[in-house]
């Protein structure tokens, strides 16, 4: 059994949109299809995995049947699978495994998230039920919960409030040559810090936003059969910790990725240093800076150095989120992680157009969900 | 005693949640809970600071919040009262003097009624400054707020009191009667709201006490300049009391019936006699007694916003 391989894609603009949940699943599924180089038949795909985070948002159950309708095979099997911000990672995980299981030869998976259907404030309580229940009941929302976080780590490493705003800045910066992304903005760190107040210290410039969109992959166990330039997953691991960052051991760090991360450099067998770029979650962009810890890019309590000398900007050693990331390019949450994956498929073959970075063999994503409860860390190559 | 690890103020707050509130992380015996924490401890908030967690019952049920150690102020809580040199205003200085307020006193000019109301806080153990602005200009009074946060760090309570009048028939008011009027009593209370609750915002609450007329109701002739403006008054206070909640900032205002005060000793005797013996209690009421409703909102109340209270032994029910 060969290595499971990426071989095409679908992927909608991020943003307001005015598609509803069939009209994105379906849009990715098509193109994903006639995307697919050597030719597929519907037959050939044995299962179908959506991720979407919330019902709410996407207004439709059984959204793994409704891919069928798209597919036009309803002999294949369908369902969906949800782990908040995570979820599209989840389903690219879980149809890994299937593969490598020979369950199927071919798995379709299908991210998406149609979050303007509510308002903002329905939105927010929507989110806050990726933490913990108790945190929940005293209104501890998505980014109160990541502000604390983000207070403690300046507190206890000496990062500023300009290390934050340089990652809105830099990811926004980044979404400037993403034709997809959701803001094609510059802007500012005085912007960024001048921005209203959502849950001290983030600020709206902080925060992902509000995004519909959707994404798809096709994967395989002989990926050869439908294109001669696959991406392999060379590694990839899923891990949990506590829904609370109250429960944590370490509220500066996303352990679950930190361990994700262990995980997949082990059965990928590489090092840190053979990683060319990476997407990473920047829901809220103070995180960003943990993350490179996590991912072991930095030591830590030095992640913020990284954003200080530029490292991690597209013409850095490093780039990471040259897609725009979450901030830049939005953050249509079921589509997310499923997204990262498109951009690193796209980069690695050399299709990423005005944001293609050089010489690139090995990405890496890295999607977590919640404040860090999920994640699952993925190692992608030529 | 338990320990504040990390703290956030939540401005975009999800339902059933309506004003901004303060979350955290606190510590206690190596145990950390997630906790509320009001928000008029945030200026003083710290990382690593003592306090004590406690339960109470709300609409979310149980709920866990965390109190910081006290915290001395510098100095005392302060109220700010306009029109405070005599009359109703005076008497709510001295009545929140008592109750243990720094008094920051307006009015339009230095004059010794105020001078004497400024010594007999001082006599109370409380700091007293004089306050001298013009309610109906802006620039004066935002001069004056920042004056008073400068000398007494903050403004907890603001008494928006300071009023006029000229009585005629519209017919015989000219438009410049009517307008000083309005400047006075309805600007005026614009213009020092405006003022001072960016201060209440930044120190987490606050409370404002408008004070309208039972004159706002009953159509008292002679007065249309008056009363309009006191209707206005009472409008401002309700929107001020929506715009602001969020904020802990409470707002409400208060209407006065027939009180011994100048404007009702110019009442000619025969017309005072017989407005008087149509008020249930059959007297007119002491400055004192407006003044203790006006330290009861201020200092408890807790549950009343956006509300007209009136204080007029039963004059106009």
């Amino acid at each position: 059994m060969g290595e499971v391989g990426i071989v095409s894609f679908g992927h909608t603009k991020y943003g307001i949109l005015k598609d509803d949940t069939s009209n994105l699943i379906g849009s990715v599924v098509e193109e994903c299809l006639s995307r697919v180089e050597k030719g597929i038949e519907p037959k050939e795909i044995g299962l179908v995995i959506t991720s979407c985070a919330d019902d709410q948002f996407s207004n439709q159950h059984q959204t793994g049947a409704l891919a069928l309708r798209y597919l036009k095979n309803l002999d294949a099997e369908a369902f969906r699978v949800e782990a908040a911000c995570s979820s599209g990672s989840l389903a690219v995980y879980l149809a890994r495994k299937m593969l490598n299981a020979g369950y199927v030869d071919n798995v379709l998976v299908v991210g998406f998230e149609k979050m303007s259907r509510l308002p903002t404030e329905v939105a927010t309580s929507v989110l806050i039920r990726g933490g913990s229940p108790e945190e929940n009941r005293i209104g501890i929302t998505q980014p109160a919960a990541y502000a604390m976080m983000a207070q403690l780590y300046m507190e206890k490493y000496g990062a500023t409030e300009d290390d934050y705003a340089k990652v809105s800045v830099k990811n926004h910066n980044n979404a400037l040559r993403n034709p997809w992304a959701q803001f094609h903005k510059k802007i500012s760190v005085e912007d960024v810090k001048s921005s209203r107040l959502i849950a001290s210290p983030i600020r709206l410039f902080h925060c992902s936003p509000i995004s519909d969109g959707a994404a798809a992959l096709l994967l395989s166990r002989r990926p050869r059969d439908y294109t001669d330039t696959p991406v392999y997953i060379k590694g990839m691991a899923l891990a949990n910790d506590t829904l609370g960052v109250f429960e944590r051991d370490d509220p500066t760090s996303v352990a679950a990725t930190r361990k994700a991360a262990a995980k997949a450099f082990k059965e990928a067998n590489i090092e840190v240093k053979d990683i060319d770029f990476a997407e990473v979650h920047d829901a809220f962009t103070p995180v960003e800076l943990m993350i490179y810890e996590d991912l072991g890019f930095a030591g830590k309590g030095e992640g913020y150095r990284l954003i200080r000398d530029g490292t991690v900007e597209f013409d850095g050693a490093l780039p990471v989120n040259v897609s725009g990331g979450l901030k830049g390019k939005g953050h249509p949450i079921g589509a997310t992680g499923v997204g990262m994956m498109v951009e690193i498929f796209l980069q690695l073959r050399g299709e990423a157009d005005q944001r293609q970075l050089p010489d690139v063999e090995i990405g890496l994503a890295e999607n977590h969900g919640g404040t860090g409860a999920t994640s699952v860390v993925t190692i992608l190559g030529r | 005693m338990a320990k504040l690890l990390a703290y956030s103020l939540v401005s975009i707050v999800p339902p059933p949640f309506k004003t901004e509130y303060i979350v955290g992380i606190a510590e206690d015996d190596g145990v950390r809970t997630p906790v509320r924490i009001d928000r008029s401890h945030l200026k003083n908030l710290k990382i690593g600071m003592s306090g004590t967690i406690t339960t109470r019952e709300t609409d979310q049920g149980e709920i866990k919040y965390f109190t910081p150690e006290e915290v001395k102020l510098e100095g005392g809580k302060v109220a700010l009262v306009t029109g405070a040199a005599r009359g109703i205003g005076r008497a709510i200085a001295i009545e929140l003097a008592e109750r243990g307020y720094d008094i920051a006193l307006n009015d339009i000019e230095t004059s010794t009624d105020g001078e004497e109301t400024i010594k007999e806080i001082q006599s109370l153990g409380r700091r007293a400054l004089f306050a001298v602005a013009d309610v109906s200009s802006y620039s004066d009074v935002q001069k004056m707020v920042n004056m008073v946060v400068e000398k007494f760090g903050r403004i907890d309570v603001l008494v928006n009191n300071a009023g006029i009048n000229i009585d005629r028939l519209v017919t015989n008011m000219s438009p410049l009667e009517w307008q000083k009027v309005i400047d006075v009593n309805l600007t005026g209370v614009f213009n020092c709201t405006k003022a001072v609750l960016p201060h209440m915002i930044a120190a987490g609450g606050g409370r404002i006490i408008n004070i309208s007329s039972q004159g706002a109701l009953d159509g008292p002739v002679g007065q249309a300049n008056y009363a309009a403006a006191k209707g206005g008054v009472v409008s401002f206070t309700k929107v001020i009391a929506r715009e602001y909640a969020q904020y802990n900032i409470l707002c409400n205002a208060v209407a006065p019936g027939c009180i011994r005060t100048r404007m009702t000793d110019s009442i000619p005797p025969g017309q005072l006699r017989e407005r008087v013996s149509k008020i249930p209690l059959g007297r007119r009421g002491e400055p004192g007694e407006v003044a203790k409703l006006v330290a009861f909102l201020a200092e408890d109340g807790t549950y009343i916003t956006g509300q007209l209270i009136l204080i007029n032994a039963g004059e106009y029910i």
